[in-house]
């Protein structure tokens, strides 16, 4: 699937000055997105998720914040190098996003339809009108009944999967080639937000976007995604296919995350491994590889050497001197050490 | 009134910050004392802060010493020197008796300075007690006061002082700080008390309450050092507050008696005739400076306290 | 809503009969007429008696105040004690016009003037702009109202003696100044300072260069005191009445836009960091449109509430400013009835003063209310 990707991250880098100093919020972030195919991020909260996605569309707020360096690249062209005008005509149009919290996102005082056709009028040149019908049937297409009526509707009188489903109809106005979706669901109950996320792979089967699902929630990744990149201390430290990053994971952290979550199948039968310590402070970032402090594999290296993202398998790639296999195997001892224990 | 001490009303809040775990270890003791590093750090990048600070001793300082080191009696006229214009020997000119201004005004800031703290503290504590009673026990005590902040609320407070300050016979420092007092505690009523009432309801109170604690302890050591930052700032700018109301009810003759204590603005009281005379400007400018740049200082510091205190600027977290 | 503000009313009103109460106990003791009747030089004793007898001063304090509610429930306030020919009820609305006059005026020119520098400045943050507002703010709060009332009768009392001048010279120096108080912030663009201190040293060269040759006759360009040089062929919209109008309107309004600037900056910054600005963003829309549209009805809310409680306050806020320029309003006759011991007068003033601080909180609420949809009164 990756011919020519629709999206190419190189070597991002994005900067905050803050009262206590610079944080390094993304530190050499590489992705790649198909169209079509669903890329999910995941990472704890400050591991530079949100702050990615921001960069794409140059959203970061600035100051404090700055895309220090890397490209990148939609259909070839890099973002990074847009005149502010241009950027305008991407934003909304080729990519598009959805924001986490559902309530805050949309703005209280505009009515629904104004703000569904804004994208409309400003992109595509619509009429007022012919934006009009459009909105509706978008809403529509998100499911939501009585659209003509509703048009004329405030925000806070739709429910949170409403106005969620409402800001997914913002995002596909445009019929855009990218969609970012910042936790979609994590401000909404559990069926909502299976319903919300069945709804996303409908339209991206209709539109053939592609998506990249930010989530800290690998049970979200699993349903949805078709590749993953988890991410730690603004680096991706893991990619590969869904399946791979599941079944034989090989980053340290990759697999603590996954054993510290219950898993509904209870194959494995043990008992849940939380991760010691908590994220680190960007600011004074540790030496070495950012994880070694909570790392129960670390090796003397890791205090000094900030390994590089390698390939470990077919499109599997990971940034730790273990390699693949003996870290399922340090995996192996450590869950029967911990199951002894308890 | 020193601004040395401005920054040490935070030592409780940092306390309290972690109080609950006062008992355990001493890791808490290093980190109170931390809390307290971050407030001082923070203050002290407060440019404004710090200016408004130094400038508030030294205003002070000028105050309580300058009356004593100059060769001037403050009731002296120089019946040879009057309205003089500012020279060398009398920097900011003589007054219509001949007096030094410079004498004056620096004696009249004891009395302007003293309004300003002891009206401050006065009406902080009628408003922290009130506050706490009202959300701390509720019910009839809650309703009783509540009502009488609305009735203070809905109060006009200048033609009210106008009238309260014609019932004495003569006015001084007393009277004044209680009248302001009166008229100043409602808005940290309502403060303290919506602080109380959301945190009566917290985990970490209720747990404190299940365990047994005392309502004292409740009280003095969750509910109330809960409310220390705005308990801090409030009577920091009320401080400013209190100087510029003294001295409006002084200019329009209703303060303290100047016979009694001369404060800035009864210097100023009969400098309307002066003005539309066209003569003797320094008798106006030199204490509407002074009264100025006070209140100016004292906001500079109410600001950085402010931002020192204030609970969420601790760091800029990137977001995710 | 209608149900609610009167419900709202219906509340308030036994704080205000008990506030009545209060402030007639203080006046009666304060004002104590019998007393100023003895004070008075060469007063015979007979004839003291008769006033006291006449104008009903023997009265107790509780006889005293059930009159005066009855009297003020019936709406002519009460005798006046001074001007015994008139009620107070018709001493007061003779004297409304003029407060009214000066408190809507000055109102209009703060709002006017506040928001946009607010907003101004929260979009611009950190500009020389921003500095120079920030330091009239800080200025305008530490000023008593009385002071500034004061300096501009100095300033009036300087341009009669120099002409007009002097008006150009001081904007000039102010615009100095700011730029002066800039340089001491380490972020600041220098081609903003550069702009305004030029355009601050070329007012000053340009109006020293035509020092006293205009006006400087001896007539003063803003009047210090008073309503009309001659209250008898005053016109409201005569160079004389404006003349009279501008020092208290701007006393007034320095006080109002130094606070709203400060407020509207604030909120205006609130509003920028919203999620919603983001999504604007997101959309692709133009800078403009995103504050324009976006933004700015959002952070003009909160001011409305603002104006409106101020606009309550200010009622009986004007009385320093009434009484500093002679401005025969209500605050001018709350100040001479109560150095007169006039309680019927003094009453009525600070009753009316109580009521529409009631009132404008109440209208603050409602126009919140109608302004943002998210808002059901019940």
């Amino acid at each position: 699937m990756s011919a020519q990707p629709l999206l190419q991250v190189r070597d991002l880098r994005v900067r905050f000055a803050t009262m206590d100093g610079q944080v390094q919020a993304v530190d050499g972030v590489d992705l790649d997105l198909a169209a079509g195919e669903t890329l999910g991020v995941v990472g704890e909260s400050g591991s530079g998720k949100t702050v990615t996605a921001l960069s794409l569309l140059r959203l970061i707020p600035s100051p404090p914040g700055r895309i220090a360096g890397g490209s990148i690249l939609l259909d070839g062209r890099d973002l990074l190098a847009l005149p502010d005008v241009d950027m305008r005509k991407v934003r909304g149009n080729e990519i598009a996003m959805i924001f986490q919290d559902p309530m805050t996102a949309m703005n209280p005082v505009l009515r629904i339809g104004r703000q569904l056709t804004e994208p409309l009028v400003n992109h595509q040149g619509m009429s007022r009108g012919q934006a009009r019908a459009r909105a509706a049937e978008l809403m529509g297409l998100v499911g939501l009944a009585d659209a003509a009526r509703r048009l004329d509707d405030f925000p806070h009188q739709f429910s949170g999967g409403q106005r969620q489903r409402l800001m997914i109809a913002m995002a596909l106005a445009c019929n855009p080639k990218v969609l970012i979706a910042d936790e979609p669901t994590t401000a909404l109950d559990v069926t909502i937000s299976a319903q919300i996320l069945e709804l996303m792979q409908d339209l991206q089967r209709e539109f053939q976007s592609g998506i990249i699902i930010i989530t800290h929630d690998l049970g979200v990744v699993a349903r949805t995604a078709d590749r993953v990149a988890v991410m730690y201390a603004g680096r991706v430290v893991e990619q590969g296919d869904v399946e791979t990053i599941f079944a034989r994971p090989s980053h340290p952290y990759t697999w603590s995350l996954l054993d510290s979550l219950p898993r509904l199948d209870g194959a494995r039968g043990e008992r849940l491994v939380p991760i010691p310590g908590s994220p680190p402070s960007l600011i004074n970032k540790p030496s070495g590889c950012p994880f070694h402090p909570r790392c129960r594999v670390r090796r003397e290296v890791c205090t000094s050497v900030q390994p590089p993202l390698v390939e470990v398998g077919a499109g599997h790639l990971a940034a730790c001197v273990i390699g693949r296999d003996e870290a399922a195997a340090e995996r192996e001892r450590l869950a029967a050490a911990h199951a002894d224990a308890a | 009134m020193t601004t040395s001490e401005a920054p040490q009303p935070a030592d409780p809040a940092a306390a309290a910050a972690t109080a609950p775990a006062a008992t355990y270890d001493e890791v808490t003791a290093v980190r109170g004392r931390s809390q307290w590093e971050i407030f001082w750090k923070r203050f002290r990048r407060h440019k404004l802060g710090m200016i408004g600070a130094i400038g508030l001793l030294v205003i002070t300082l000028a105050a309580i010493f300058g009356p004593i080191i100059s060769p001037y009696e403050f009731d002296s006229p120089d019946l040879t020197n009057l309205n003089a214009e500012p020279s060398r020997s009398h920097p900011f000119g003589t007054g219509e008796l001949g007096e030094d201004q410079l004498t004056r005004v620096l004696l009249a800031g004891r009395v302007s300075l003293q309004v300003g703290l002891f009206t401050a503290l006065v009406a902080t504590a009628i408003g922290t007690v009130l506050g706490l009673m009202a959300g701390f026990i509720g019910r009839f005590t809650d309703t009783s006061i509540s009502r009488l902040t609305d009735l203070f609320l809905a109060a006009p407070a200048l033609p009210i002082l106008i009238v309260v300050s014609l019932t004495f016979e003569s006015i001084g420092l007393l009277e004044i700080v209680l009248v302001l007092a009166l008229l100043s505690w409602m808005p940290l009523t309502r403060i303290v008390r919506a602080n109380a009432l959301s945190l009566k309801e917290r985990e970490f109170v209720q747990a404190a309450r299940a365990m047994g604690a005392k309502r004292s302890r409740i009280l003095f050591r969750h509910l109330l050092p809960n409310s220390v930052a705005e308990i801090v700032v409030f009577a920091t700018l009320l401080v400013a507050v209190s100087i510029i109301t003294e001295a409006t009810l002084s200019f329009l003759g209703l303060g303290i008696n100047p016979a009694r204590d001369p404060s800035w603005g009864n210097l100023l009281s009969t400098q309307s005739e002066n003005i539309l005379a066209g003569q003797y400007w320094w008798l106006t400018v030199f204490p509407g400076l002074f009264i100025i740049t006070t209140v100016l200082f004292v906001n500079f510091v109410g600001d950085a306290l402010r931002d020192a205190l204030d609970p969420h600027g601790v760091t800029f977290e990137a977001k995710e | 809503m209608i149900a609610y503000a009167l419900r709202r009313l219906l509340i308030q009103l036994p704080i205000l009969l008990v506030f009545s109460f209060v402030m007639y106990l203080v006046l009666f003791h304060a004002a104590d007429p019998k007393a100023r009747l003895q004070q008075i030089p060469g007063a015979r004793a007979e004839d003291i008696q008769r006033i006291i007898e006449q104008q009903g001063l023997d009265k107790t304090w509780y006889e005293g105040y059930w009159g005066w509610l009855g009297d003020f429930v019936q709406g002519d306030w009460g005798a006046s004690f001074s001007n015994k020919a008139v009620g107070a009820a018709t001493l007061i609305w003779d004297r409304l016009p003029a407060t009214l006059e000066l408190m809507l005026v000055s109102l209009l020119l703060s709002i006017l003037i506040a928001a946009p520098i607010g907003i101004y400045s929260a979009l611009r943050r950190y500009t020389p702009f921003d500095y120079a507002t920030t330091a009239f703010s800080y200025i305008g709060f530490a000023m008593p109202t009385f002071l500034l009332g004061l300096l501009l009768q100095m300033f009036a009392i300087w341009s009669q003696q120099n002409g007009w001048a002097v008006i150009p010279f001081t904007i000039g120096l102010i615009l100095v100044l700011a730029t002066v108080t800039t340089l001491l912030k380490p972020q600041r663009s220098s081609r903003g300072i550069a702009i305004t201190a030029g355009v601050g040293f070329v007012l000053i060269w340009m109006s020293l260069a035509f020092w006293g040759s205009f006006g400087g006759d001896g007539q003063l360009i803003f009047k210090t005191a008073g309503r009309f040089t001659d209250a008898a062929n005053g016109s409201m919209f005569s160079v004389d009445h404006l003349q009279h109008l501008a020092l208290p309107v701007i006393t007034l309004a320095v006080v109002n836009i130094a606070a709203w600037s400060r407020y509207q900056r604030s909120a205006t910054i609130d509003v920028l960091s919203a999620d919603y600005l983001r999504t604007a963003r997101a959309k692709g829309l133009p800078e403009r449109t995103v504050i324009g549209r976006h933004a700015l009805r959002n952070a003009l809310l909160p001011l409305i509430t603002i104006v409106a409680i101020d606009i309550g306050f200010a009622f009986s806020g004007a009385v320093v400013t009434e009484t500093v320029f002679g401005w025969p309003g209500i605050g001018r006759l709350l100040y001479d009835a109560a150095l007169d011991g006039d309680i019927t007068v003094a009453m009525g003033v600070i009753m009316l003063g109580a009521f529409m601080i009631v009132v404008f909180n109440l209208i603050a609420d409602l126009a919140y209310a109608i302004a943002d949809p998210r808002i059901r009164l019940a």
